[in-house]
């Protein structure tokens, strides 16, 4: 009984061994031969995991299959991952969809994964590929040379910092603050893509670092093992529309205590720049630091802003917070202040410049009386300014506070009415004189008196006058003087030769240089004023002068080249009323542009009537001059008419030129030889009368058809 | 026969001496003044009211470059010999008022007119003066004065007083008065700046150059006029503003 019990427990035991190793006896059953891979593999001292699917060409590429693992790959075999990963020797891996080919210095890989092992300081060649470097995430081109990773052109991303780089290699990652330090490749980084970017000089170090609004900023170290007064500042270069910031480089770049600015360039043109700058989808703008004081710096124009100002250099005039520089500077919008000096030394202003500044302004020349260098404050709070250092003007509408030496002139709109108010307000600084700008907004201000003067009566009336052609809408003023003048002609001809041509010998390009500058002199002049609303003409014929309405005059038949207002001395417009006056003692005059005769000419007559009513109205003279500023002739001839201006003034009668040159007209409309046209913004119709500046200061309108 | 001598001798000498003394007395009468001739005095009255005349424009003047005032009350900004009074200084001060000016002028007339009629002492010692009274009126356009003067000029056979002078100047002062009260009135918008876009508005609407001299924290508002009567043919009208500028 006891063995009966024993046998069964022992065929229990067997049956029960038998039923739970089942597996145990299949595999010792399935055991079969190694694969011809699999001695491949082993051949070449390749370890494989998982590889059922892989598959080994027979000279030297390895395709994987999904989840196969290799490692231990030898030099000069190429492995398409394929879903698979290659344990690399220094302990990074492959894997992805890429193509692996192992060097003997190096590797390459492309496409797939590279999850790299920074403390092994092997290299790698990657393109189109996703690397994973440190706390980076790379996606493109670049290498990695001995642990170092240079990026060739690729998507780079560390915590919130993702950007477009070229040729940069990376030196310090800070995942911390989002920032990574770079050395610029050889050819300058380029952050971007290739047609939207910042380039970064060449082998300069620099700084980018990321933000949770998704911009990033950059920012340029001294060059290493210089002074920082030695180091040059850098110099980045826009092209496109790319979306990047500038950081502050004023603590980096200093002459001892002086900031000196970076060079941008913009789409091909240089500025000089300080401060913090950003450039989104190619508008650059810059960035407000509310409470920091933080001034910066564009071209000799300083701005303190608290909030991003918009920049731009087309002459026009935008919404929003802006700044606009061309021949003339606008600004418009709330909360931000412009500095201009002739000088740098001296803080403006304690509370809003209260540092040197870094560069002169082109807005702000100098006063021939000053005792020191000039400032100009103007500080826009919901208003607009337009300043014309050509004709030196201030145009002011809405609220605009304007600091111009010791006096500070604040405009506001009460009840639909601008009021201009003026205080004095000292200065401690080095810069304190005045500009000799006139302040307009349908009254002056006069800031060297210091006194409100009585504006010149403003009567706009509309007028159409046809320029070379094409019909332009003036908004002119019925209790002003004018001169015009069209170009080309016989006058023109003889003024010309008067410079040495001989229009018999001339050679083509001579004939062409001889032509355009025919086509360019002023051949007819004369004066206009408004009689009854109606617009008059006072000039000498080429037999006599006259007196008739324009549509009887020279100018008749669309022949106006240029339309010049006459100023005094101040630039404030001149009374017509004694034009009128005036022309008739001279209508009895005879006429000849013939230097050698004594009658009267074409420009004299002008010239006349302007000094007639100047006398009248402000006791000064009109004083035709030639500055040149038009003259276009070759250089040996220009370099003889600068020096000869009298070839200008003919027995001692100014030309056509001399009057439309004079500092006593200002250039209100013109169609150039190039069919340039150009209309002041004070006489652009469609202007509000009164106290209001043109939506349009450039001047640049599309004439009417 | 010898005492018939002696009194033809006397009768001689008495006759001299009558004769001495006619002839004394003809060429004292002769020089005197004091003629039984009708008394002449127009040049008397031309000479007071040129006196007037000139007084009065002086008193103008000086009342219309210390802002209405020959004495000014304090504060008032003293500019080489004169004493702008100050309008406004962070509010409005007591401005002059027509009346107020108008009897600063009577007595500057009245204190000053004595320096000229002293020399009514050329007409002789029977020109007598007595006390005047004067009134000054101001319009817009012109300001007239009226003095009551007795002058009294005496001749043995006549006796002649005059007692009524006036004398009327066109001159802005009523205006500019007016004015600076609008001036002020505006500047309480801006306490602390000068209203620079008024100033050019009522400027052109007064017809009036309204100049500003800046020293310190004060601006003396000068009112300039177009009147051919004053100097470089300017009458001018000045008052001050006290500003809160430099600390």
């Amino acid at each position: 009984m006891k063995l009966k019990l024993n046998l069964w427990i022992c065929i229990t035991v067997l049956l029960a061994v038998s039923i739970l190793a089942p597996h145990n006896d299949a595999h010792v059953s399935e055991i079969k031969q190694p694969t011809q891979f699999e001695k491949d593999m082993a051949g070449l001292g390749i370890t494989v995991t998982n590889c059922q699917g892989c598959s080994f060409d027979g000279s030297n590429t390895i395709t994987l299959a999904p989840g196969a693992n290799i490692k231990n790959v030898p030099q000069g075999i190429r492995v398409q991952v394929a879903g698979g990963k290659v344990d690399l020797d220094d302990g990074s891996e492959v894997s992805g969809q890429g193509t692996l080919t192992t060097g003997v210095s190096k590797s390459k890989l492309h496409r797939g994964k590279l999850k790299y092992k920074r403390k092994s300081k092997s290299s790698i060649d990657f393109t189109e590929a996703e690397v994973d470097y440190a706390d980076a995430q790379i996606k493109g081109d670049g290498k990695i040379i001995e642990g170092n990773l240079h990026l060739d052109n690729a998507e780079l991303k560390v915590g919130t910092l993702q950007h477009r780089i070229s040729d940069a290699a990376v030196t310090e990652i800070h995942p911390a603050s989002d920032t990574i330090s770079f050395q610029a490749g050889k050819s300058g980084s380029a952050l971007g893509t290739a047609q939207d970017n910042i380039i970064i000089e060449r082998e300069r170090e620099f700084l980018l670092v990321g933000s949770k609004d998704g911009i990033n900023s950059v920012f340029v170290r001294a060059k290493p093992g210089l002074d920082l007064d030695l180091s040059d500042p850098p110099s980045f270069k826009i092209q496109g529309k790319p979306t990047i910031r500038i950081l502050d480089h004023s603590n980096e770049y200093k002459d001892t205590s002086v900031v000196r600015p970076l060079k941008l360039n913009l789409n091909g043109i240089t500025h000089l720049v300080s401060g913090e700058f950003e450039i989104n989808k190619g508008q650059l703008s810059i960035r407000a630091v509310p409470g920091s004081r933080k001034i910066h710096l564009i071209d000799g124009v300083n701005i303190a802003a608290n909030k991003n100002v918009n920049i731009f250099f087309d002459d026009q005039p935008h919404s929003g917070n802006y700044l606009s520089l061309g021949d003339s500077l606008s600004a418009g919008g709330k909360g931000f202040s412009i500095g201009l000096s002739s000088g740098t030394k001296g803080g403006l202003d304690p509370h809003i410049f209260p540092e040197d500044f870094v560069l002169i302004s082109k807005y702000a020349s100098e006063m021939e009386d000053a005792s020191s260098p000039s400032r100009l404050i103007i500080k826009v709070n919901d208003g607009q300014v337009i300043l014309d250092p050509k004709v030196k003007n201030i145009y002011s509408s809405g609220s605009v506070y304007i600091t111009n030496g010791i006096n500070r002139i604040t405009y506001s709109r009460q009840n639909g009415k601008q009021i201009y108010t003026n205080r004095f307000i000292g200065c401690v600084a080095e810069s304190c004189s005045s500009y000799g700008y006139t302040m307009t907004d349908g009254g002056l201000i006069d800031f060297d008196k210091r006194i409100g003067t009585i504006p010149h009566k403003n009567k706009p009336i509309e007028q159409t006058l046809v320029f070379q052609g094409t019909p332009l809408n003036l908004l002119l003023n019925e209790e002003n003087l004018y001169v015009a003048h069209y170009t080309g002609g016989s006058a023109a001809i003889g003024i010309v030769d008067r410079l040495g041509y001989d229009p018999g010998t001339l050679d083509s390009e001579d004939r062409k240089t001889y032509n355009a500058l025919v086509n360019a002199e002023p051949g007819h002049q004369a004066a206009l004023f408004f009689v009854d609303g109606e617009l008059w003409v006072t000039e000498a014929t080429g037999s006599q002068t006259v007196v008739v309405p324009v549509e009887e005059s020279l100018f008749a038949d669309g022949k106006f080249s240029a339309l010049f207002e006459v100023v005094d001395d101040q630039g404030s417009p001149v009374s017509s009323a004694s034009a009128l006056q005036m022309s008739r003692k001279l209508a009895a005059g005879e006429y000849d542009y013939d230097p050698k005769t004594e009658a009267r000419h074409c420009g004299e007559v002008a010239a006349d009537i302007a000094t007639g009513c100047l006398q009248a109205s402000k006791g000064q003279t009109f004083k035709p001059r030639v500055t040149m500023r038009h003259w276009k002739g070759d250089m040996t001839r220009g370099f003889i008419a600068k020096m000869g201006h009298q070839k200008f003034i003919i027995d001692e009668a100014p030309s056509p030129r001399a009057v439309s040159e004079s500092g006593n007209v200002r250039l209100i409309a013109e169609k150039d030889p190039e069919g340039q046209i150009y209309v002041h913004p004070k006489v652009q119709p469609g202007r509000p009368i009164g106290p209001q500046i043109s939506l349009n200061p450039s001047g640049f309108v599309t004439p009417i058809n | 026969m010898q005492k018939r001598g002696q009194v033809s001798t006397f009768v001689i000498v008495g006759l001299v001496i009558l004769l001495l003394f006619g002839a004394v007395y003809f060429v004292i009468s002769s020089t005197s003044p004091e003629t039984d001739a009708e008394i002449s005095t127009a040049p008397i009255q031309s000479f007071i009211q040129d006196c007037l005349d000139t007084t009065f424009k002086k008193a103008i003047a000086v009342t219309s470059s210390q802002g209405g005032y020959n004495h000014p009350p304090k504060p008032y900004f003293t500019f080489y010999f004169t004493k702008i009074p100050y309008y406004y200084d962070k509010e409005p001060l007591p401005l002059p008022t027509l009346s107020i000016t108008e009897e600063e002028i009577s007595e500057y007339v009245l204190n000053n007119i004595d320096f000229c009629l002293k020399d009514l002492q050329q007409f002789g010692k029977n020109v007598t003066i007595g006390p005047n009274k004067i009134k000054t009126t101001i319009s817009p356009a012109k300001t007239t004065l009226d003095m009551h003067l007795p002058v009294t000029i005496e001749s043995k056979k006549s006796k002649v007083e005059i007692n009524e002078f006036s004398t009327t100047k066109t001159v802005q002062l009523g205006q500019a008065i007016a004015l600076a009260n609008d001036i002020i009135e505006e500047q309480n918008s801006f306490p602390n700046d000068i209203v620079t876009s008024t100033l050019v508005d009522l400027g052109e609407e007064h017809d009036v150059y309204i100049d500003l001299l800046h020293i310190d924290n004060t601006v003396i508002y000068s009112l300039i006029y177009a009147n051919e009567e004053y100097y470089n043919d300017e009458y001018y009208f000045a008052f001050a503003i006290q500003y809160d500028w430099i600390k």
